[in-house]
C-alpha cells in the first residue's frame, strides 16, 4: 500500500491525476464502510505524501535552475543546456523541464537586452 | 525570431570596457546611520546568534526596547531612537507581553516610554514567509511587499526577527538558499531604511564551550551576508571561577562577543549580561505565585581591586619587587620550587585578599604589563628560575587614589 500511495502521490503532484480521482480510487479499493477509519487514515497519508512530493518537485526545479544558471551566464550552446535540463530524479516531467529551460533562456535574453 | 535562434545570435558576449570610478568628495559622503552601538545600522542586516536557552530572545527584546525608548538600558549607546517591530515567530503574543512587562519592570521603564513605538507580532497569530520555493523552483518572497509597506507606514527603524529560521521555508543547509533568505531581509532593510536584526540558533559550541560564528546553525551564507554578527554564550566554568561567580549563579550570566563586524572595529572586551527573574505580580486564585519571567540586565564582573586601594597596591608591589630574599624574585605560579611560599599572591594575602582574589589581581597585573615574568639566577640555590619584576612606569598613580581603578589598580 505504501508504494501504491507513493505512486498515487507522485502522479497527483505531477498533475497527471486529480485529488478527486485519487480519492475515488481509494474509496473503490476500500471495503464497504470504514469502521476502523483506515480509509480516512489513507487519505491523510496521501495528502501528506502529495505535499512531500510537491516539495521535492520544487526542490528539483530549483536545482535545475541552479544547474542552468552558470551555463546561461557562460552562454553555453543549446545542446549543453538541453543535456543539463534533464531531471535525474524523474519528478519533473519532460515537458516541464523543457518549459523551465525555455523560460530561463528567454529571461537571460531579456536581461542581456 | 524563434527562441533558440535568438539564443545562438546572442551567444557572442559584448566586449568589456574599463570605466573610471567617479569618487565623490569624502566629506560629502553621508555617515553610516548607526542606531545601537556598533551592532545595528540602518539599511543593513545584523545577526544575533546563540545556542538554545541562553537568552537571545530576551536580549533581542531588550535591545528593541532600548531603541524604542531611547534609553541605553543595556549599556550600549542608543544613537537614535526609532520605532521597532518585533517578530516573535515561535511564541504566542501573551508570552511576548510577559517578557516585555518583565523587562520594563526590571529597568523601571514606564509603559508610555514605548507606547506607539513598539510593535509586536507573534508567528502563532500569522506566519511570516519572507522566502520560499515557488512551484517552478524559483525562490519567491510572499510577504516581502506587505511587510515593507507596513514597516514604511509605521516608520519602523528596526525589525527584529526571532528566530530567522521561522521566517522562511528554504533549505537551511544550502548556501544559495540561505543567501536568498538573507537577501530577502537585506532588501527589506534597503527599502524601508530600517536595521534588521535576525536572531539565529547556534548548532554547536566551539572549543571550550564558547560559540563562534562558524557554529551558526545551517549555511554560513547568513553570517556572511550580515554586516554585523554577535554571539551570545553562557558563562563557562572557568570564567565563573575567574570572575568570582558562584556555581549556582553561573547560568544567569551570558557574554556577548562581536563575531563579525564589517563596518566597525571589533570590540576588544565582551559585554556581560545577567538574566534576572522578575515577578509580574499577576497572581490568580489558581496560580497564587504568578509568573516569574526572565529579563536581561547589563552586568560587570566585580573588580579584583575592590578592597585594594592604590596605596595598598603600591605597598604590595614594593614587597613583590623586594622579593622573598636577596637577589630572589617571587613566582607568578603557585606550587613549583618553594611551593606557595614563593608565590607573589602570598604578598597580597597580607592586604586582606583571599587566594582567588589575589590570583585575579596577579593575572590582571601580568596582563597589563605591570608585572613581567623573566628568568634570573637564584644566588642562594645557584639555579636559573623564573620570577616576576615590577615595571615602575606602570604603577598606580597617586591621582588614582580618588578615581576608578583599571587593570593596574589605577
Amino acid at each position: 500500500m505504501t508504494r501504491a500511495l507513493a505512486l498515487l502521490a507522485r502522479l497527483t503532484a505531477q498533475g497527471l491525476l486529480s485529488l478527486a480521482e485519487t480519492d475515488a480510487a481509494l474509496a473503490a479499493a476500500s471495503t464497504a464502510g470504514d469502521p476502523g477509519g483506515a480509509q480516512a487514515r489513507r487519505r491523510w497519508a496521501l495528502a501528506d505524501a502529495v505535499a512531500e512530493c510537491d516539495r521535492a518537485r520544487r526542490h528539483a526545479a530549483w536545482a535545475l535552475r541552479e544547474r542552468l544558471a552558470p551555463l546561461l551566464a557562460a552562454r553555453a550552446p543549446r545542446a549543453a543546456l538541453e543535456r543539463a535540463a534533464a531531471d535525474p530524479s524523474g519528478l519533473l516531467l519532460p515537458h516541464e523541464t523543457k518549459g523551465l529551460l525555455e523560460r530561463q533562456v528567454a529571461r537571460a535574453l531579456r536581461q542581456w537586452g | 525570431m524563434e527562441l533558440w535562434s535568438q539564443w545562438d545570435a546572442a551567444r557572442a558576449p559584448p566586449a568589456l570596457s574599463a570605466v573610471p570610478a567617479a569618487l565623490p568628495d569624502a566629506t560629502r559622503i553621508p555617515p553610516r546611520e548607526w542606531l545601537y552601538g556598533t551592532r545595528l545600522v540602518r539599511r543593513f542586516v545584523s545577526v544575533l546568534a546563540a545556542p538554545g536557552g541562553v537568552g537571545k530572545s530576551v536580549l533581542a527584546l531588550g535591545q528593541a526596547v532600548s531603541l524604542a525608548s531611547g534609553r541605553p538600558l543595556l549599556g550600549e549607546r542608543v544613537h537614535h531612537s526609532v520605532p521597532v517591530w518585533v517578530f516573535d515567530l515561535e511564541d504566542p503574543l501573551e508570552e511576548m507581553h510577559r517578557r516585555l512587562a518583565a523587562f520594563l519592570r526590571l529597568h523601571l521603564v514606564p509603559d508610555d516610554a514605548v507606547a506607539g513605538r513598539l510593535f509586536l507580532h507573534s508567528g502563532r497569530t500569522r506566519r511570516l514567509s519572507l522566502a520560499a520555493l515557488g512551484p517552478d523552483g524559483a525562490i519567491v518572497r510572499p510577504d516581502q511587499e506587505s511587510l515593507t509597506a507596513a514597516a514604511l507606514a509605521a516608520g519602523v527603524g528596526l525589525i527584529v526577527v526571532d528566530p530567522f529560521i521561522k521566517s522562511h521555508t528554504l533549505d537551511e543547509n544550502s548556501n544559495p538558499h540561505m543567501d536568498a533568505a538573507a537577501t530577502a531581509w537585506a532588501e527589506v532593510a534597503e527599502r524601508t531604511g530600517a536595521a534588521v536584526l535576525l536572531v539565529h540558533h547556534v548548532r554547536k559550541l566551539g572549543p571550550n564551550g564558547i560559540a563562534d560564528v562558524e557554529s551558526a546553525r545551517g549555511a554560513k551564507a547568513l553570517t556572511d551576508a550580515a554586516r554585523s554578527a554577535s554571539l551570545l554564550s553562557a558563562m563557562t566554568l572557568e570564567e565563573a571561577e575567574r570572575l568570582g561567580v558562584a556555581p549556582g549563579e553561573r547560568w544567569r550570566h551570558v557574554r556577548l562577543d562581536d563575531a563579525k563586524a564589517n563596518l566597525a572595529p571589533r570590540a576588544e572586551i565582551a559585554l556581560w549580561y545577567r538574566l534576572e527573574s522578575v515577578g509580574l505580580g499577576n497572581a490568580t486564585a489558581l496560580y497564587p505565585a504568578g509568573d516569574q519571567v526572565a529579563a536581561v540586565a547589563s552586568w560587570k564582573p566585580a573588580s579584583p581591586f575592590g578592597t585594594l586601594p592604590p596605596a595598598d597596591c603600591n605597598q604590595a608591589l614594593d614587597a613583590i619587587a623586594a622579593g622573598p630574599g636577596e637577589g630572589q624574585f617571587y613566582s607568578a605560579l603557585r606550587g613549583g620550587f618553594g611551593g606557595n611560599e614563593r608565590w607573589a599572591g602570598r604578598v597580597l594575602l597580607r592586604f586582606g585578599l583571599d587566594e582567588a582574589q589575589a590570583a585575579r589581581v596577579l593575572a590582571a597585573w601580568l596582563r597589563s604589563g605591570l608585572l613581567v615574568e623573566r628568568e634570573y639566577r637564584d644566588p642562594v640555590h645557584r639555579k636559573t628560575r623564573r620570577g616576576v619584576t615590577v615595571v615602575d612606569a606602570k604603577r598606580p598613580t597617586v591621582a588614582a587614589e580618588h578615581g576608578t581603578q583599571d587593570d593596574n589598580g589605577t
